[in-house]
C-alpha cells in the first residue's frame, strides 16, 4: 500500500464511509435530512460532521441509483419533510460495505494493535 | 435533473430553519443564531450559482493538470496542431477556390457558351452563328461574346505587352459587373469604324494611369492605335481572365473574322440566364436553334450544336476533385489523431480512476467529473488548435508562394477570419470527441469496484473500445496511404511520359507583331528571318528556333487533314481526320531536340519561291501511309471553300518526326502533328498573323538570354516588345503541377497518418505492458520465456493492426474510385499500391508493438511479485 498522508486518510475515511453511514441510519426507519445530519453529530459524539453542501447531494445521488427512496410527507402542524428509506438495492449495498468496512476495521486493528496488545 | 434544483432547495431550507430553531431553543439570540449560520449559508449560496462558477473552477484545475503532466500534454497539443493545422490549411483553399463568393451578380445564373459538335468536340463560335444565337434564343437575359488577344502597348520607355480582351458590350453586363469609375462600352462605341476607346482593369490603372479619375479621358495607344480610356473595372472583374489588362469593343474586330460558319475564329460566349430558366432548359433552347441551322447550313453547321456550362463550375471543374481528396485526406487524419487522444484520454482515465473515485467520494456529482475531463480535452483541442492556425498559416503562405497555376483565385488564398472561426470550431468539436468517451466511462464507472480495482487496472471495456480505436485507426490510415500511393504511382506515370522534345536548356519567349504596324506578310516575315538570324548569333546560342504554338501548351490551329488520292467522304457525317498544324523556322527542331526521323527537316530554300512541303509526325504516317515511303506524298490541310466542294492545297512530305506532346501531360487528343515552313506561311495565318515563340538552346540564364533578345529585337523594331520569357522546363513542371501538388499534399498527409497509427499502437501496447507488468511476472516465474512474452505483445499488436488493414483495405477498395480523376496512368484499384501500403503498414505496426515487447521481456519476475 502506498504511503499515504495522515490527514487525508482521516479524510477519506470520513467521506468515504458516509455512505455507509447514511444507509445504516435509513434501515431501521425513514428519517428526513435534518434528523440525520443531528444523528451523525450525536451519534459521533462530534468527531464526524457533514456539510451541509454536501449532505443533500448525498441523498440525492444515493436516492438516483436506487439504494435509498425519499417521500414527502405532511404530519399535522407541521411543514412537509422528505423521509428517506432503504430500499431492497440499498440494503444489499448496505450489507456488502458492512462486511468490507468491517474486514478493513480489523485488518487494520490487527497491524495497528488498537485493541490488544 | 428536472426538479433537483427547487426540491434540494425546499430541504436545504427546512434543513436552516431547523437548525436556526434548534439554536434559538437553545439560548441563543437571532443575531448569534444567524452568524453561526452564516458559513453554511454562504456555502450554500455558492452552490446556487455554480455552472459559471463551475467553468472557471474547471478550467483552472484543468491547467493545473495539464500542467504537471508536461509529456503528455505536449503530445497531445502536437497531435492535435498538426491534425487541425492541415484540416484549416486545405479548408483556407476550399473556401478561397469554391465557397466564398464570386463578385459577379447572381453568378449561379451566368454561363459560358461555346460552339460543340455533337461528337463533344469543343470548339469557339463561329461569328454568324453567334448573331443567329444571339437573335433568336429566347433563354438568356444578356448574351456577350470574347476573345482573348494579346496587343501592345507603346508610348511608354519601353513598349509592353497587354493581356487584352475583345469584348461586345453585353459581356459586362452578362457578368453584372459596372466600371469602378467611368462606364463600360456603349452598343454604340461596339461596331465597325467606332472611335477606339478602352476599358482598362484596376491593376492597369493603378500602374499606368496614376490611379487617379483624371485617367478617364486619357489616350493610350495600342497596337499603335489610339484609344480613349472610358472606364476602369473593379479589381473583383476577372473576367474573361485574372490578367487582363484592357478590354476592347468587339465589334471594331468584326471584319477579320471570316464570314463563314465553318470558321471558328476563337470567340466565346457569355450569357446571363433570364431569372426562372435552367441550364437545361437554356441547354435545350439553344440545341432547336442549331437544329434549325444545320438545315439551313448543312456544309458547315451538320452535328454542330451549343454547349452551356455554368461559369462556376468551369471555374472549379478541374480543382474540385483535388479540393476533395484533401479534404477527405485531412479529415482522416484528423480522425485518426482523435483516435490517438482518445486512447491516451482513456489510459490516462484508468490510471486516475483512483482520483476520480476519491472526488466522487468527496462530493462530486458523476457529471462533475465528466464535465471536468471534457474541459480537460477542450483546453487541450484549443491550445493545439492555436498551433494549428499558425502552422495552416505558415503551411498556406509557403504554397501560394510557389505560384500554382492551377488554382483559382490563388491570390486569394489566405488564413483570415473566416478560417480562424472555422479552426475553432474544429478545436472545439475535437476536444469533445476525443475527451467524450474517457468522460462517459468516468461517469459510468462503479465508486466500489474502481476504487477496489485501480491498483491492478483489469478494466476489459477499456481495453476493448482501445483495441476498436487501434483498429479504426489502422484502417483510416490505410486508406489514406492508399490514395497517396496512387497519386506518387501517378505522378511517376506523368513524368515517365515521352514528351518528344528534350526540354533541358531551352530557353522561350515570345514576339507579337502589331498588324497595323506590320500589314504585310512581307515585312512580317522579314522581321522574324532577321531576328532568327540575329538570335542565333548570341553567344553561347546553340540553336534558334521559332514556332507559332509552343509544346505542352495546347491551343494552335486545328484543322482537317487529307493525303492525295484518299476516297472522298461519302458522307458529311464522316468524321475527318483532324490535325493540328503549325508554322515553324528550319531549326526548331534542332532547337527543341525533337527528332527527324525520316527525310530531312526545313530549310533556308523552303521558301515562298520554293514548292510547299510539309514535316508530319509518325502518326500520320501509320494512318495515312502505313505500307509506303511518305515522303514524296501530297497532304493538305487546308482548302479553299468547305465541305466536299472544298479544293485542296497540297503539301509534298519531306520530313518525319516524333511526335510531340501539344496538349499537356494528363490529355492528348490524337490530332495529327503537321508542320509547314514559316516562309510558307499557312493561309490561315496569313490572315491571323500567330505570335511566334522563339526556342533557344543555350546553357545561359533565361533572364542573361531575355536580355541578349530584347536587345537583339529593339534593333529590328524598338516598339515590339519580347515577353513570356520562360524555359521548357517551366512549361514542363507547370503541367505536372496539378499533380504533383495532390502527391505532395496527399503523401504528406499519408506519412503522418503513419507516424500517428504507428504511434497510437505503439501507445496502447505500451499501456497494455505496463498494466500486465504483474501478469507477465507471474508468467516468466511460472516458466514463459522471453520469446512467449515478445510473442504475447507482438501477437496483440499484429493481431489489431491486421484488423485494420483488412477493413482499410476494403474501404479502400471502394473509396479510390473517386480519386479517377486524379489519377494518370494507373488504376484506382492498383494491386501494387494496395499490396505495397499493406505491407509497409504491417511494418511500422511491427516495429510498434516490438517496442513494448522488448520492454515487457525485460520484466524481472520478481520486482513485480514484490511491488504488490
Amino acid at each position: 500500500m502506498r504511503y499515504i498522508r495522515p490527514g487525508i486518510l482521516d479524510r477519506e475515511m470520513k467521506k468515504g464511509s458516509a455512505e455507509l453511514l447514511i444507509l445504516s441510519l435509513v434501515e431501521d426507519q425513514p428519517r428526513h435530512g435534518y434528523d440525520l445530519s443531528k444523528l451523525i453529530e450525536a451519534r459521533s459524539n462530534g468527531v464526524l460532521k457533514f456539510r451541509v453542501a454536501s449532505l443533500y447531494p448525498l441523498l440525492y445521488r444515493l436516492e438516483k441509483r436506487g439504494w435509498i427512496a425519499g417521500r414527502w410527507i405532511e404530519k399535522a402542524g407541521q411543514r412537509r419533510r422528505r423521509y428517506y428509506r432503504l430500499t431492497p438495492a440499498g440494503a444489499g449495498v448496505l450489507a456488502s460495505q458492512r462486511d468490507t468496512w468491517r474486514a478493513f476495521a480489523e485488518a487494520i486493528n490487527r497491524i495497528a494493535g488498537v485493541d490488544h496488545a | 435533473m428536472p426538479e433537483w434544483p427547487r426540491r434540494i432547495s425546499e430541504e436545504l431550507r427546512q434543513h436552516l430553519d431547523d437548525e436556526y430553531d434548534a439554536l434559538r431553543a437553545g439560548g441563543l439570540g437571532h443575531d448569534e443564531a444567524m452568524r453561526r449560520l452564516a458559513g453554511d449559508v454562504d456555502e450554500l449560496a455558492s452552490m446556487r450559482a455554480r455552472p459559471i462558477d463551475a467553468v472557471t473552477t474547471d478550467i483552472r484545475f484543468a491547467l493545473r493538470t495539464l500542467r504537471k503532466n508536461p509529456g503528455f500534454t505536449a503530445i497531445v497539443m502536437v497531435t492535435l496542431a498538426l491534425g487541425i493545422g492541415a484540416t484549416t490549411a486545405i479548408f483556407t483553399l476550399v473556401d478561397a477556390v469554391m465557397l466564398r463568393p464570386y463578385p459577379y451578380a447572381d453568378m449561379d445564373r451566368i454561363v459560358m457558351v461555346a460552339e460543340t459538335t455533337r461528337a463533344g468536340q469543343m470548339l469557339s463560335i463561329a461569328w454568324a452563328n453567334f448573331q443567329d444565337w444571339r437573335e433568336q434564343n429566347q433563354v438568356f437575359e444578356h448574351f456577350g461574346i470574347y476573345r482573348g488577344t494579346v496587343i501592345n502597348l507603346t508610348g511608354g520607355d519601353q513598349p509592353e505587352r497587354l493581356i487584352a480582351s475583345l469584348v461586345s458590350s453585353d459581356v459586362f453586363k452578362a457578368v453584372g459587373l459596372q466600371a469602378m469609375i467611368g462606364r463600360t462600352f456603349t452598343a454604340d462605341e461596339d461596331r465597325p469604324g467606332a472611335p477606339r476607346v478602352t476599358v482598362v482593369s484596376e491593376r492597369f490603372w493603378r500602374s499606368h494611369l496614376g490611379g487617379d479619375a483624371s485617367a478617364i479621358g486619357r489616350t493610350i495607344v495600342l497596337d499603335g492605335e489610339p484609344h480613349t480610356v472610358v472606364g476602369v473595372m473593379p479589381a473583383g472583374m476577372r473576367f474573361p481572365s485574372r490578367t487582363t489588362d484592357v478590354w476592347l469593343p468587339v465589334g471594331l474586330f468584326v471584319s477579320t473574322f471570316p464570314a463563314d460558319r465553318g470558321a471558328h475564329p476563337g470567340l466565346f460566349g457569355v450569357a446571363k440566364l433570364k431569372p426562372g430558366i435552367g441550364a437545361a432548359r437554356a441547354a435545350a433552347d439553344m440545341d432547336a436553334i442549331a437544329r434549325r441551322l444545320e438545315q439551313q447550313y448543312p456544309i458547315s453547321n451538320t452535328d454542330h450544336t451549343v454547349s452551356l456550362e455554368p461559369y462556376y463550375e468551369q471555374i472549379v471543374q478541374n480543382i474540385r476533385p483535388a479540393l476533395l481528396a484533401l479534404s477527405g485526406a485531412v479529415a482522416f487524419v484528423l480522425l485518426i489523431g482523435c483516435a490517438n487522444l482518445a486512447n491516451l484520454m482513456l489510459a490516462r482515465a484508468d490510471t486516475r480512476q483512483r482520483e476520480m473515485a476519491i472526488r466522487e467520494a468527496l462530493g462530486a456529482s458523476r457529471r462533475r467529473i465528466a464535465q471536468q475531463l471534457l474541459t480537460e480535452s477542450v483546453l487541450m483541442a484549443l491550445g493545439g488548435g492555436a498551433l494549428g492556425a499558425l502552422l495552416a498559416w505558415w503551411g498556406v503562405k509557403a504554397f501560394v508562394a510557389t505560384r500554382p497555376t492551377t488554382v483559382p483565385r490563388i491570390d486569394q488564398v489566405a488564413v483570415d477570419f473566416r478560417v480562424l472561426t472555422f479552426a475553432l470550431a474544429v478545436s472545439i468539436l475535437v476536444g469533445l470527441a476525443f475527451g467524450l468517451a474517457p468522460a462517459l466511462r468516468a461517469a459510468s464507472v462503479d465508486l466500489l469496484t474502481s476504487l477496489k480495482d485501480a491498483a491492478r487496472g483489469t478494466a476489459g471495456a477499456g481495453r476493448r473500445t482501445r483495441s476498436a480505436l487501434v483498429i479504426v485507426e489502422v484502417a483510416l490510415a490505410l486508406v489514406l496511404l492508399v490514395g497517396a500511393g496512387l497519386t506518387i504511382r501517378s505522378f511517376a506515370a506523368l513524368t515517365a511520359i515521352d514528351l518528344g522534345f528534350d526540354p533541358s536548356h531551352v530557353v522561350t519567349m515570345r514576339v507579337s507583331l502589331p498588324s497595323a504596324r506590320y500589314p504585310q506578310l512581307a515585312r512580317w516575315s522579314t522581321f522574324h528571318r532577321e531576328l532568327l538570324r540575329r538570335a542565333a548569333a548570341i553567344p553561347s546560342v546553340e540553336a534558334v528556333g521559332m514556332n507559332s504554338s509552343t509544346p505542352l501548351e495546347g491551343g494552335g490551329a486545328e484543322s482537317e487533314v487529307r493525303y492525295e488520292g484518299e476516297p472522298a467522304p461519302s458522307s458529311l457525317k464522316e468524321e475527318a481526320t483532324t490535325c493540328l498544324f503549325q508554322a515553324a523556322s528550319p531549326d526548331y527542331f534542332r532547337a527543341m531536340g525533337i527528332s527527324v526521323v525520316r527525310g530531312r527537316p526545313f530549310t533556308e530554300r523552303d521558301n515562298a519561291d520554293a514548292l510547299p512541303v510539309a514535316v508530319v509526325e509518325e502518326a500520320l504516317v501509320q494512318k495515312f501511309f502505313p505500307n509506303s515511303d511518305p515522303i514524296g506524298k501530297r497532304i493538305a490541310f487546308e482548302f479553299t471553300g468547305h465541305g466536299p466542294g472544298g479544293r485542296p492545297i497540297w503539301r509534298e512530305v519531306i520530313g518525319v518526326v516524333r511526335h510531340v506532346r501539344h496538349y499537356g501531360l494528363v490529355r492528348e487528343p490524337d490530332n495529327l502533328q503537321v508542320y509547314a515552313p514559316l516562309e510558307q506561311l499557312p493561309v490561315w495565318f496569313v490572315n491571323r498573323r500567330p505570335t511566334m515563340t522563339l526556342f533557344v538552346r543555350t546553357p545561359l540564364e533565361p533572364e542573361q538570354l531575355a536580355a541578349s533578345v530584347r536587345q537583339v529585337v529593339s534593333g529590328i523594331d524598338r516598339d515590339v516588345p519580347v515577353f513570356s520569357v520562360q524555359t521548357m522546363a517551366q512549361y514542363v513542371a507547370q503541367s505536372t503541377e496539378q499533380s504533383r501538388l495532390n502527391m505532395t499534399l496527399l503523401g504528406l498527409f499519408g506519412a503522418l497518418a503513419l507516424v500517428l497509427a504507428g504511434l497510437g499502437i505503439y501507445g496502447v501496447l505500451s499501456y497494455f505492458v505496463s498494466r500486465r507488468t504483474q501478469e507477465i511476472g507471474i508468467r516468466m516465474a511460472l516458466g514463459a520465456t522471453r520469446t512467449d512474452v515478445l510473442r504475447m505483445i507482438v501477437g496483440y499488436g499484429m493481431k489489431l493492426t491486421i484488423a485494420g488493414i483488412v477493413i482499410g483495405l476494403a474501404a479502400s477498395w471502394a473509396i479510390t474510385r473517386s480519386l479517377s480523376a486524379l489519377l494518370v496512368g494507373v488504376s484506382p484499384h492498383d494491386p501494387g499500391t494496395f499490396a505495397a501500403i499493406g505491407l509497409l503498414l504491417a511494418a511500422i505496426a511491427f516495429l510498434a508493438s516490438y517496442l513494448p515487447g522488448r520492454r515487457a521481456t525485460r520484466v524481472d519476475p520478481m520486482i513485480t511479485l514484490r511491488s504488490e
